[in-house]
């Protein structure tokens, strides 16, 4: 049940995990489209290292962001092999019916590949060293601007609070009604699939009943403490910008000029 | 069916930053037909022992001997199934397992499912509804329009429908109003005595746990640190505060009563008659003088 780790903070005390969400978010967000600069082996090094660098930074086992990066691994493999096949250029290695490999076509395939994993390597880590509350904090305090906008900026924040912190909880509902559903003979993990499909109604009505359950105590409570939305709202968590988050960005802005000058 | 317990040790998502020794080598047999209850602080392990009874949970060591079922690590599915019909279990707070649109269809759900006929699995629900003391006129009533109360006990129905010869409890008087919560653990208790019910039940009362069961488990950190009779567990009063747990009310009293004459009387036990008839013949000795 416990396996999804996208998503997940892990606790601890690296270097990573006491920077300012605000600095993280942009850095990563910086990132997806810099890693597009990169286009031969100096500049995919140059990006390589940098990532190394970070997954040490953040002192996160690397179990644990190979497991993040179990589902999308297929996605890579898949993108490999079709630009590995399908890119004509350089010499040939391999010539048979329409399969060419090429040199230039193992070399394209090889750098969107890292460059795919790069970019999810990077937000895992983000994820991996910021809680979720922390992420929502410092993306309504990025996107402030936009409230001029009309855009509903502190209930967007909210609502992506609120959904964060209950898919633990949902998660350990639905474990707790499978198991004593389960106490009354439905089988959820074999026998024949329309026994299977028919197991699905006793799980997930009394799931949405303590969802809307939940949902209503939650508005309840809210009311009654006073919530009226952010007007005159102040903070508990206030974020901290400090000398590591300038330094953060510094690297991601030198990284451009860095890599616009050695790519080829 | 004697329920024999080896070794059982429960490690929560294991090699991970989230793991969590829940339980830890715990041995312990129960004969058929006893009622036993288990106290201990929260996180001591009582769910989590409980879900090992029916194989809900798998153990990441040691094993589980029930009748002729035996539990290992890597049990299969399959073999399960025989026996949670055998083993009931009512979780806490059972009414969110509700779903059917009628009472009668959700007392039904579980023989069904193991492999009753629609006729036996109706007759049986008439006949669990009544041990639970609801009227018949709930049978075609929505679950959901019940009170807290009826619902906790139709859900306990549809366990008892399936007629294991175990029944395993989860605090299942939480919640509930006091007389709920007599007649409830009274239910629990005829069928113990009349039907021959082995029970099983975790508890947050001590009250209860003394009053109703042979034998009391108590657990700590995953731990078993005694079974034994109610008697001899409420006469440990130092060691159950230790581990945050209380004795009953009627031995506090005694207790205040010893304080107040400054002599020990105190001695395990747990009706109220028994003890007043007690007290007043201590009062009795006292006043004749020593
Ligand atoms: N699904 C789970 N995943 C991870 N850890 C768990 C899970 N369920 C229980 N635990 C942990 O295992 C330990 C024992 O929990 P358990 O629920 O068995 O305690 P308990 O004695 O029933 O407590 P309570 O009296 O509060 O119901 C606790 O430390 C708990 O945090
Ligand atoms: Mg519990």
């Amino acid at each position: 049940m416990m396996n999804i780790i996208i998503g997940q903070y892990v606790p601890g005390k690296s270097i990573l995990h006491h920077m300012d969400p605000r600095s993280k978010l942009l850095a990563v967000f910086a990132l997806i489209f810099i890693v597009f600069l990169a286009n031969n082996w100096v500049t995919y090094g140059v990006i390589v290292i940098l990532t190394l660098v970070a997954i040490v930074l953040s002192r996160v086992r690397l179990r644990f962001i190979y497991k993040g990066l179990k589902p999308i691994l297929l996605v890579i493999i898949i993108t490999f092999v079709l630009n590995a096949f399908f890119t004509k250029s350089g010499e040939a290695i391999f010539d048979y019916g329409w399969f060419h490999l090429t040199t230039g076509g193992l070399q394209q395939a090889a750098f969107i590949s890292v460059r795919l994993l790069v970019i999810v390597i990077m937000t895992t880590l983000l994820t991996l060293t910021t809680t979720p509350i922390d992420i929502t904090d410092g993306l309504e305090n990025l996107l402030r601007p936009f409230k001029k906008l009309r855009f509903p900026v502190h209930e967007f924040a909210l609502m992506m609070s609120i959904a964060l912190r209950f898919i633990p909880t949902l998660m350990e509902e639905t474990e707790k009604i499978m198991k004593a559903q389960t106490a009354r003979g439905v089988e959820f993990s074999s026998g024949p699939l329309t026994q299977r499909i028919k197991a699905i109604l006793p799980l997930l009505v009394p799931l949405f009943i303590s969802a809307f359950k939940r949902a209503e105590d939650l508005a309840m409570a809210m009311e009654a403490r006073g919530y009226r939305g952010d007007i005159g709202r102040t903070k508990l968590r206030l974020l901290k910008w400090g000398l590591k988050d300038s330094l953060l960005l510094l690297v991601v802005i030198v990284l451009i000029p860095v890599l616009v000058l050695l790519r080829g | 069916m004697e329920i024999t317990v080896k070794h059982l040790t429960h490690i929560y998502q294991p090699n991970s930053p989230f793991e969590r020794l829940a339980l830890d080598d715990i041995n312990v047999s129960i004969p058929f037909g006893k009622f036993i209850t288990i106290i201990g602080h929260t996180g001591s392990g009582k769910s989590s022992f409980l879900q090992h009874l029916n194989g809900l949970l798998k153990p990441t060591k040691g094993e589980i001997i029930i009748g002729d079922h035996k539990i290992v690590a890597d049990s299969k599915v399959k073999d399960l199934k025989s026996l949670r019909q055998r083993v009931g279990m009512v979780f806490q707070y059972p009414e969110h397992q509700l779903f059917e649109e009628t009472v009668e269809k959700d007392i039904m759900f579980g023989p069904l499912n193991f492999g009753c006929t629609e006729d036996e699995a109706r007759r049986r629900a008439r006949e669990a509804l009544e041990w639970v003391h609801l009227p018949e006129s709930f049978l075609e009533r929505s679950p959901f329009d019940l009170s807290g109360g009826q619902m906790r006990r139709v859900a306990i129905a549809g366990i008892l429908a399936i007629r294991p010869e175990v029944l395993i409890l989860d605090e299942p008087t939480a919640g509930l109003d006091p007389r709920g919560h007599r007649e409830i653990l009274d239910l629990f208790q005829w069928l113990n005595k009349e039907q021959g019910l082995t029970i099983i039940m975790v508890t947050h009362n001590m009250n209860d746990a003394a009053l109703y069961s042979d034998e009391v488990m108590v657990m700590d950190k995953g731990r078993l640190v005694i079974k034994d009779r109610p008697e001899i567990v409420f006469s440990q009063r130092e060691l159950l505060f230790d581990l945050g747990l209380d004795i009953p009310q009627t031995m506090h009293f005694l207790k205040r009563v010893s304080d107040k004459f400054g002599k020990d009387i105190v001695t395990p036990l747990f009706r109220l008659e028994e003890t007043a008839h007690y007290v007043a013949q201590f009062l009795e000795k006292e006043k004749d003088g020593p």
